[in-house]
């Protein structure tokens, strides 16, 4: 955004862009106060998004960067007229439906959207055991939950008007379901209290975050083998976090840890920082040498 | 001397936008994006092929070019209106060589640019007679280049990974523009962003897609441990083979902090004339009166970091292109040296981009693509410029495996495409999209207004999966642009379900619909059909 654009808009549209920036102000900020702050404000955003991204993302966002001008909502600058398009701006806030949606972000994270429809809705909120709303979580070794095959699960509380949700996954390749659910009070007699499946979301299943063991060579005696060589020479230490996520650095120990018992010698760390270490090695070689 | 290990270097181009066509205003800002691409990068591209075939310089390159884009281009408002922004920039640029005399370091910057854009008007008038595509069919016919599609509107496909329908609808829109566009069946596809699940493969094959590209991490993270590394494709159990991407040729390239693009020498991408005169000085180029954009007129190199930002050399830039592509090439023969000794098979160096990196972006980039495989041809011998099928029918067997799931996103998964900033849309694209299934089943075999409906409800389902409007909420562009894309598309969507559950559908209404979003005329809603019998990822 550059000054020239800011200081032709309106003493409103100004107040919009300082409130959607988060940029303090109040009645007695004149005008260019106002100006720098927001200047500041959102040349501070664009470092941060910069950093928030790795290469090939910086340099696609060139293909739409036509202006230094953010972009604005056109209400904003012309309060009362309606979009370009004519239609209203506003997509229905639900669906009148009772679903649950679980999408898969990372090996770590999914995203959970959901909507209850208002008839759902209205019968746990009328019912007088109601106690709870939650979005329960499950980890299974298999697609569905049961009593076999449960590894794990959590509840988070939400509330009516919550919707989604990220959701932290703490073991990559197991598989994950969520479930809406109501916590009804014990009915008399019961000491426990009562669950209400409400809907079931699809499974997913994090991705694997280091190199598998299963293969054509394992490495032995802290050697390591053909394949071990290319994978370090394709770049795998030697990549930042925003090429393969910061699980790599993760990844990597919990996967030759695991890969001790299958050749790759001992399970100390030490042997892991063997391998580290060489792929290190080679990838400053061939940097050096470049 | 002793000789080098021969190896292998796969080019992959992926040339694409979203689709941006707004007849219902005189000049748009966003339609700038097709203008700057077809002037920097895709004319200057056939320009360098058009070089190397008069000059007997091999070469051998994939490119990508997606549905969205090849629509564009074959769209006869777009491509006037691409010639009006072109003469507006030259007569810009007349204005420029009074302005500058006597200055000879601007009198040299401004002659490049006349140079440039009254070759780019000839060539898409005179020689391409507006239509740029056929000009890739040409060199595609006399082997320099492998051209593969994409997914009709470029969508994310992890996030749509419930829907194989969708996926099915988007490959089959993909495979049909490819046959109009280039008059055969593509047999690669670029996956947008890269974006891959395991299954996704069993998609690809009934469209006889027989291979794809990957980020480095779904082969180094796929359920066995790579035997070749990136270094040579794997295959996925139904038989379509991944081509890993190379990071360290992609770091060398894509970083304008560690690679060559950020050199100082080179053209500063962030500083141009729309934005260092006067208003009323460059008025005529806007898309409106008191909105300045960037005219690709650009004077000053990069020179460091910080404001002051020295005037751009165009010969000192060239010696730096020079300097790049012989680095690049001998970082590339010491990667094989090393790969070689633990393949038997000659290595693999996979080395995909957008396409738009080159001359938008990094404006030298063409020149130094070219500058390559000049060398490759003269210095480099060892190392062959190959195209997938190049490579797999020398080796047709490849390791089975099956990726995993990663794209080349930040941190290598979805984060760009699923964050707080866009993942309020996906509730409203994975409804349209139930809405389409029910309406696929209501109305399996329907004709004239209501076919034309249907097909406008493909339409708009389509267009509003496109992984630009989630990418361009995450970094903060023309934000309310993308929104407003998404909600159009679902509204749209929605206005014509509604119709058609109501019986009752506006001719006129649809009409107006039909010649804003004409994306592939041709479509047939039916590619929606049940996707229960397809497979889930």
């Amino acid at each position: 955004m550059t000054r020239e654009r800011l200081e032709v808009l309106s003493d409103r549209c100004l107040r919009r862009i300082a409130e959607n920036e988060m940029v303090a102000f109040d009645e007695e900020t004149d005008r260019q106060e106002l100006v720098a702050l927001i200047l500041d404000a959102l040349a501070e955003k664009r470092e941060e998004r910069f950093l928030a991204n790795n290469a090939p993302v910086r340099v696609e966002e060139t293909k739409f960067f036509v202006s230094q001008n953010e972009e604005l909502p056109e209400d904003w600058e012309s309060p009362g007229e309606r979009a370009a398009g004519g239609e209203d701006d506003v997509l229905p806030d639900r669906y009148g439906e009772t679903r649950l949606v679980l999408m898969l972000r990372d090996p770590f994270w999914a995203f959970a959207y959901w909507d209850i429809s208002p008839a759902q809705t209205e019968e746990i909120q009328s019912c007088s055991r109601f106690q709870q709303l939650y979005l329960r979580c499950f980890e299974v070794d298999g697609e569905m939950p049961t009593e076999n095959n449960l590894i794990d699960y959590f509840d988070i509380p939400i509330q009516f008007s919550d919707r989604s949700r990220y959701i932290n996954l703490a073991h990559p390749e197991s598989v994950y379901r969520a479930e809406l659910i109501a916590l009804l009070s014990p009915e008399k007699d019961e000491e426990d209290p009562e669950t209400v499946l409400i809907v079931r979301s699809n499974p997913v299943r994090p991705p694997r975050s280091y190199v598998s063991f299963q293969g054509n060579s394992q490495s032995s005696g802290g050697e390591l083998s053909d394949a071990d060589q290319l994978i370090a020479l394709s770049g795998l230490y030697e990549s930042a976090g925003s090429d393969f996520g910061l699980a790599v650095e993760d990844g990597l120990g919990h996967g030759f840890g695991r890969g001790f018992g299958h050749g790759f010698g001992d399970s100390s760390s030490d042997s892991r920082r063997i391998i580290s270490q060489e792929g290190a090695r080679l990838m400053m070689k061939i940097e050096g040498e470049g | 001397m002793i000789p080098m290990a021969p190896g292998n270097v796969l080019f992959a181009l992926h040339a694409h936008l979203p689709y941006v066509r707004h007849p219902e205003h005189e000049k748009f800002l966003e339609e700038y994006w097709f203008f700057e691409a077809v002037s920097e990068t895709y004319l200057p591209l056939l320009r360098m092929m058009e070089r190397l075939e008069r000059d007997g310089v091999p070469m051998r390159m994939t490119l990508s070019v997606s549905p969205t884009l090849a629509g564009m281009l074959r769209d006869t408002l777009l491509q006037e209106r691409y010639v009006r922004h072109v003469e507006g920039l030259i007569a810009l640029v007349e204005k420029e060589k009074i302005r500058v005399a006597g200055d000879p370091a601007l009198e040299k910057i401004v002659s490049l640019y006349e140079d440039f854009y009254r070759r780019n008007l000839a060539d898409f008038e005179e020689r391409y007679h507006r239509n740029i595509l056929p000009g890739f069919s040409h060199f595609e016919e006399i082997g320099f280049l492998d051209i593969i599609t994409c997914p009709a509107t470029h969508p994310y496909l992890p996030n749509y990974r419930e829907y194989p329908e969708t996926i099915h609808a988007q490959l089959q829109v993909a495979q049909e523009s490819h046959q109009r566009s280039f008059g055969r069946l593509p047999k690669g596809v670029w996956l947008p962003e890269f974006g891959y699940y395991p299954g996704l493969e069993r998609q690809l094959e009934p469209f006889g897609l027989s291979y794809f590209f990957s980020s480095a991490h779904a082969l180094l993270f796929g359920d066995r441990k790579p035997r070749y590394g990136v270094y040579s494709p794997v295959s996925c159990p139904n038989g379509v083979h991944v081509f890993g991407r190379d990071l360290a040729s992609a770091s060398a390239v894509w970083s304008s902090e560690k690679g060559y693009p950020g050199d100082v020498s080179y053209r500063e991408f962030y500083r141009d004339i729309g934005f260092d005169l006067p208003l009323d000085y460059v008025k005529e180029l806007l898309p409106g009166e008191r909105i300045r954009v960037n005219t690709g007129l650009k004077y000053h190199a990069i020179t460091g970091p910080g404001e002051h930002k020295e005037y751009y050399d165009p010969d000192r830039a060239a010696e730096k292109v020079a300097e790049h592509a012989e680095n690049f090439l001998y970082r590339r023969m010491r990667q094989v040296e090393k790969a070689s000794c633990y393949m038997d098979r000659e290595p693999l160096i996979v080395c995909p981009y957008d396409a738009e990196l080159f001359g938008h972006w990094w404006f030298e980039g063409i020149s130094w693509l070219e500058t390559v495989f000049r060398l490759l041809h003269t210095d480099y011998s060892e190392l062959r410029p190959v195209t997938a099928e190049d490579y797999l029918a020398r080796y047709p067997e490849n390791q089975e495996m099956i990726p995993s799931f990663t794209s080349w996103g930040n941190k290598g998964y979805s984060e760009v495409w699923l964050d707080g900033s866009n993942d309020w849309i996906y509730r409203h694209t994975h409804k349209v999209l139930d809405r389409m299934r029910e309406l696929v089943s209501r109305f399996p075999d329907e004709s004239s207004l209501k076919e034309r409906a249907l097909n406008q409800a493909a339409r708009e389902v389509l267009l509003s999966q496109a992984s630009d409007w989630p990418f361009i909420m995450r970094t903060g562009t023309t934000v309310p642009y993308a929104v407003r894309r998404v909600k159009d598309h679902v509204q749209n969507f929605t206005r014509i379900y509604d119709s058609l559950c109501r019986n009752t559908v506006s001719t006129e209404w649809l009409t107006r619909l039909e010649r804003r979003n004409k994306f592939f005329p041709g479509i047939d809603y039916r590619i929606f059909r049940d996707g229960s019998s397809r497979e889930k990822g």
